[in-house]
């Protein structure tokens, strides 16, 4: 049978575009429901206080006001991004006898209209003894700082508000430093960030008088949510049934249980009626969880043709007031240092330090933005010190497929030398880069008014990353089924859920490729715990790996039986059988057909009215019991590994210090694109990201409190700051009928390449060397020493 | 976030305005494009009893007079303005401020009297004080400043676009009240207190903008610099306008202008100075930036430092100036 593709491979549009661009797309916040509530929610207005008392008898008393809440009404059960042995879930839904960071939630309200509800919020009294604060990570591991929890049992050092320690090593790192030839440490900081979704969080609860709490709220996969709610609340899961709405943007931003989602259930369990809540943009920038700023020392031993011998890493997150995902980073941080390059000898550290500042979650790389942005800096440094150029190290120390990693992955087909190779010949970097290996440096023209001729520079520089696709967190792993309708049509269930990265559409691609069917005949229901079958959910990158595989599996079986189908009407071998458009066709003499509606009326005549419907379930490394030690590392923990690298070309002023990314290269070995439309969507996207990360965004904090919660006063790029975007496929894997694939990931890896690639790129443009996030007009002007 | 209620009044007339403001007073609010207005309303900063809405007052197109001034009148939109042919002829400098406001959206929306009568601003101020920053500092009536601890006064900036350009063009404006219209110079508007920024009284309005006629000989430039070049304020702003002596090199008058980088628009009157009576080069304009820089002190605002503040307000004089060398007519 040949594998010709029809559907996978193809730029096919996405699904839930007409419904979107038309205004016909129903997100949670258009969700009404009859008698539904507004819900609120009262913050803390100190960074870190005990809780006195909490007087909600005005508010109550108040007309319109249906329901009020505090610790005290809840079933007093603890949630967490990590939930393990060594990391217990940590954090209160509401505040009991302490609050820990500016904005923490402390009480709830729900009432008939937002007047009241304001007034109600403001008529609850909390007295609260304040308590001292820290905010500086490093400030905060200091014995004698503040404690905010105590340290972790099992860090024996003596600091302070520890919340976990990651800590691996192999080889030999201080033999591998004597045997260097050049041996340098650097320390690189990045900043806060946020995600930025367009929609705001949101939540609709309604409990319904049989019992039932059903939810519409903006996530990133139904069952994590069903599962928290429903420990936290006291509930059975089959009382919680999380249904979907179309989600505006997550980037990581919205995975696990956030306290609105449980006060929204929790009003409308004690009102009676449902009850939605809506963040207000500003809550979100100053009380929700954005990423995470990490401090990286790197030292880097190097033989002088530039092979690496050694690292030594020591990792600090700002973790903020609980664990969040604080523990999660500072583990990937490893992983990040050391998947793209051949790392003989490591030793490597990582603290998540507790600091009165918002819970922090995962955005977009998880980490990997900042080690890359770290280790791709520094490697430029050595290169520099060793006369090599940027290139040539990046090939010295590149993995090649089936190398295996030192955590016992193996790395599979890896393009990353091809990646490195085609993205310096497409832009020309040897070229372009570096004036003083000798092959000069092109100036553009200058001719607008504004920037005089002569006050921009331009510069290029590389950065190289790699990512994991899929890993094991709860729910681990995903299952679909796949439905033939009376007309040839087929509909998908499965609890995927299309967070805008497309997942509707990969997946109905591929039902589409296993049974010929054209994708928009193609039904998707979708993202809800009762009617489709569990899955991992849109975050580690995963989605198309497991959740793809888990509906080709169920196509497969679809396909099969429609196949000994026609073969009994046909009376002929199945293996004289092929399929396409709709219909099955013998092979020799293709005439000889049946549609998929005969077949489907077939199997309802012969077998007493039966069905036809496949299963398919798919967990990646399935026979592992559970995803790597996020404190030793130790474990399995992708078989996926997406590899990219990406070119910079940045011009910057030399008199106003702004800088500005003009190019952006991606090349890149995805596995294969399953749709390369959405490829190409996710490196846009992700490119226009960095540079809003490199260049623009920052929330600006001060004693925990943060001072630009707007769209205004954090600068979001808009469309006129997007840079030119290319892109180089470089295709390792393929997908066959009747065989898994290995697609890898797209949607987090190329956002963190591009950073240190920017910032290199900075570097060859005017010689300043930039050592912390964001790259602002005042760093660059004081790196050129025009500021004192 | 939920607009505060208030009570609601729609202007016809001038007239009207003028009845109505006097019998609110302090307990009403103008509101002409409410791009400003309302997102502080929203962040609870000001909770007006009634709202005298001005989108029902007609919109004067811009005009010359017999003598040769430019007159607007202040509820033309930003956006107009920047398309106004009249307004690009007489006032290029004007029409290339507008344009550097906000975002089309905004602009459409947005008033000149509007931009001139803008508050001041700081990111301590300019958010909900719902569980953040919740004691008053002395922009909402307390006594403290959260930029600078132990300060003894705001110090919020004024951002508003249009105020350097229309200052550097020796624009006044008509003010009308109870006691009828009276007419200042713009740059006398602004009172140097971030508190109370403006020269006017509940009681009165904006009406109009008069702009004397072009130099015969001279040019104008404007710089903004800011970081994402839209949708943004100003780090600083800078208008330059000279007039030219006849021989078309000479610099007969200069007014520079700054923005955003104090509680009013600054003059930089020694940095005038210094071109005065002087041929235009490259080196006399580094040298009045430099001067610039020198007379000015940038308060640190919107996470900007003061001495890159002074950096990037001297490069930016620098560069209007240069421009302005290129652009003067003869
Ligand atoms: C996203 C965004 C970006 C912005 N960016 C910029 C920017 O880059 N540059 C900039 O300068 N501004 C900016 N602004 C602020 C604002 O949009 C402009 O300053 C605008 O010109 C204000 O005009 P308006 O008609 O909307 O004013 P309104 O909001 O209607 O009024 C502003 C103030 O002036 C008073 N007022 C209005 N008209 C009169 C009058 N005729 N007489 C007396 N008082 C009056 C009102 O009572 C109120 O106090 C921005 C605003 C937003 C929301």
């Amino acid at each position: 049978m040949e594998d010709t593709l029809d559907y996978v491979g193809k730029p096919v549009p996405r699904k839930d575009g007409p419904e979107k661009v038309t205004g016909r797309a129903r997100y949670t916040v258009d969700i009404r429901l009859p008698g539904m509530l507004v819900g609120g929610i009262l913050r803390s207005p100190h960074p870190h206080a005990r809780i006195l008392n909490i007087d909600t008898s005005q508010a109550r008393r108040l007309p319109g006001v249906k329901a009020v809440i505090t610790a005290a009404d809840t079933a007093g059960v603890k949630h967490g991004f990590v939930e393990t042995p060594r990391y217990p879930a940590d954090q209160d839904p509401l505040a009991t006898d302490r609050v820990r960071f500016v904005g923490e939630e402390v009480a709830a309200v729900a009432a008939t209209d937002p007047y009241v509800l304001a007034e109600a919020l403001d008529l609850i009294r909390v007295d609260y003894e304040p308590l001292p604060a820290v905010f500086d990570p490093e400030e905060a591991m200091q014995p004698e700082a503040p404690e905010i929890h105590p340290s972790h049992p099992l860090v024996k050092e003596p600091f302070s508000n520890i919340a976990g320690k990651t800590e691996t090593q192999w080889g030999d790192v201080e033999l591998a430093f004597e045997m260097s030839d050049y041996v340098r440490q650097d320390r690189f900081e990045s900043h806060l960030r946020t995600h930025g979704y367009l929609e705001p969080q949101a939540t609709v609860a309604s409990f319904e008088p049989g019992g039932k709490l059903r939810v519409w709220t903006s996530s990133q996969g139904p069952f994590i949510k069903r599962a928290k709610l429903a420990r936290t609340l006291g509930l059975p899961y089959s009382a919680v049934r999380v249904s979907k709405a179309w989600v505006g943007g997550a980037f990581g931003g919205k995975i696990d249980l956030f306290s609105h989602e449980f006060c929204a259930a929790l009003l409308s369990m004690k009102a009676g009626r449902p009850v939605r809540i809506e963040a207000s943009r500003e809550e979100i920038f100053t009380a929700y969880r954005h990423g995470q700023p990490l401090i990286l020392e790197i030292k880097t031993g190097v033989k002088k043709d530039g092979t690496i011998m050694a690292q030594k890493i020591r990792t600090v997150n700002n973790c903020g007031a609980n664990r969040g995902s604080g523990v999660v980073v500072i583990f990937l941080a490893w992983g990040f240092v050391m998947l793209p390059y051949r790392l003989p000898n490591l030793k490597y550290e990582g603290y998540a330090v507790y600091t009165n500042n918002p819970i922090r979650t995962p955005q977009r790389g998880h980490g990997a933005p900042q080690v890359r942005f770290a280790v791709e800096s520094q490697l430029d440094m050595i290169a520099e010190e060793l006369e090599i150029d940027p290139v040539e190290i990046r090939l010295k120390n590149a993995r090649q497929s089936g190398e295996r990693l030192p955590n016992g992955d193996n790395v599979h087909n890896c393009g990353l030398t091809q990646c490195i190779e085609k993205a310096a010949e497409h832009t020309r970097f040897r070229e372009k880069y570096g004036e003083k290996y000798g092959r000069g440096r092109s100036q553009p023209p200058q001719t607008n008014e504004q920037t005089p001729s002569g006050s921009i520079r331009r510069g290029i520089g590389m950065g190289v990353s790699a990512y994991f696709g899929g890993s094991l967190i709860y729910p681990n792993s995903s299952s679909c089924v796949v439905k033939m309708g009376e007309e040839g049509g087929a509909t998908l269930l499965t609890g995927a859920i299309d967070i805008g990265q497309g997942a509707e559409t990969i997946l109905s691609q591929i039902v589409a490729e296993e049974l010929k069917i054209p994708v928009d005949e193609i039904q998707v229901i979708a993202a809800d715990t009762e009617t489709t079958p569990v899955d991992i959910g849109a975050w580690i990158s995963g989605s198309a790996y497991v959740s793809g595989n888990a509906a080709r599996v169920a196509a497969t079986q679809v396909r099969r039986k429609l196949m000994h189908l026609a073969a009994e009407e046909l009376g002929v071998p199945v293996e004289e059988l092929d399929m396409a458009q709709k219909s099955v066709y013998m092979v020799r003499s293709p005439e000889k057909r049946l549609s998929y509606r005969q077949i489907v009326e077939a199997s309802i005549r012969k077998r007493r009215g039966d069905s036809i419907i496949g299963e398919g379930h798919w967990r990646t490394m399935r026979d592992e019991p559970t995803h790597p030690s996020l404190a030793s590392t130790k474990g399995r923990w992708s078989e996926n590994y997406a590899f990219d690298v990406q070119v910079a070309e940045v011009e910057v002023d030399i008199q106003t210090g702004h800088a500005r990314l003009i190019r952006a290269v991606t090349a890149h070995d995805c596995g294969f694109p399953i749709n390369p439309l959405l490829v190409e969507g996710q490196i846009d996207g992700q490119v226009s990201m960095a540079l809003g990360h490199a260049f623009m965004e920052e929330l600006l904090m001060k004693d925990g409190r943060t001072l630009n919660p707007s769209w205004l006063d954090y600068r979001m790029p808009t469309a006129h700051n997007t840079a030119i975007s290319e892109y180089i496929d470089v295709i390792t894997e393929a997908y066959k009928k009747d065989a898994p694939y290995r697609t890898k990931e797209v949607g987090e890896g190329y956002v963190s390449a591009i950073l240190g690639a920017i910032a290199n790129a900075i570097y060859d443009a005017v010689g300043v060397r930039l050592v912390s996030t964001p790259f602002t007009p005042e760093k660059i002007l004081r790196g050129l020493g025009k500021l004192t | 976030m939920h607009l505060p209620k208030f009570d609601y009044e729609r202007l016809t007339s001038a007239e009207e305005a003028g009845r109505l403001l006097g019998r609110y007073g302090g307990d009403a609010r103008l509101v002409a494009g409410g791009t400003d207005l309302f997102p502080r309303m929203k962040y609870g900063l000001l909770r007006p009893r009634v709202i005298l809405d001005m989108k029902g007052l007609s919109v004067k197109s811009p005009e010359v007079n017999g003598d040769g001034n430019l007159r607007l009148g202040a509820m033309t939109s930003l956006a107009g303005l920047a398309r106004d042919p009249l307004v690009r002829e007489k006032a290029p400098l004007l029409a290339e401020a507008a344009l550097g406001v906000g975002s089309v959206q905004v602009r459409e929306r947005a008033t000149l009297g509007g931009n001139i009568c803008l508050e001041t601003r700081c990111l301590y101020y300019n958010q909900s004080h719902t569980f953040q920053f919740t004691q008053a500092c002395f922009k909402r009536g307390g006594d403290l400043c959260y930029l600078v601890p132990g300060g003894k006064k705001c110090l919020a900036v004024f951002c508003a676009d249009t105020v350097p350009a229309l200052i550097s063009l020796g624009a006044s404006i008509g003010i009308g009240g109870p006691g009828g219209v009276r007419r200042i110079l713009l740059e006398k508007f602004y009172t140097g207190d971030a508190v109370q920024p403006l020269a006017i009284s509940p009681t009165e309005l904006v009406t109009e903008v008069i702009i004397p006629a072009r130099p015969r000989i001279g040019g104008e430039a404007f710089a903004k610099f800011s970081v994402r070049g839209g949708v943004e304020f100003a780090a600083v702003t800078a208008a330059v306008a000279l007039r030219m002596e006849s021989d078309g090199a000479t610099c007969s008058a200069a007014v520079i202008t700054v923005g955003a980088v104090s509680p009013a628009p600054r003059r930089a009157r020694k940095a005038e100075e210094a071109l005065q009576g002087k041929r235009l080069s490259p080196e006399l304009f580094g040298e009045s930036a430099r001067i610039a820089a020198g007379e000015i002190s940038p308060l640190p605002h919107h996470g900007f430092s003061a001495p890159y503040l002074r950096e990037c307000l001297e490069v930016q004089i620098r560069r209007a100036l240069e421009a302005v060398a290129k652009r003067v007519r003869s």
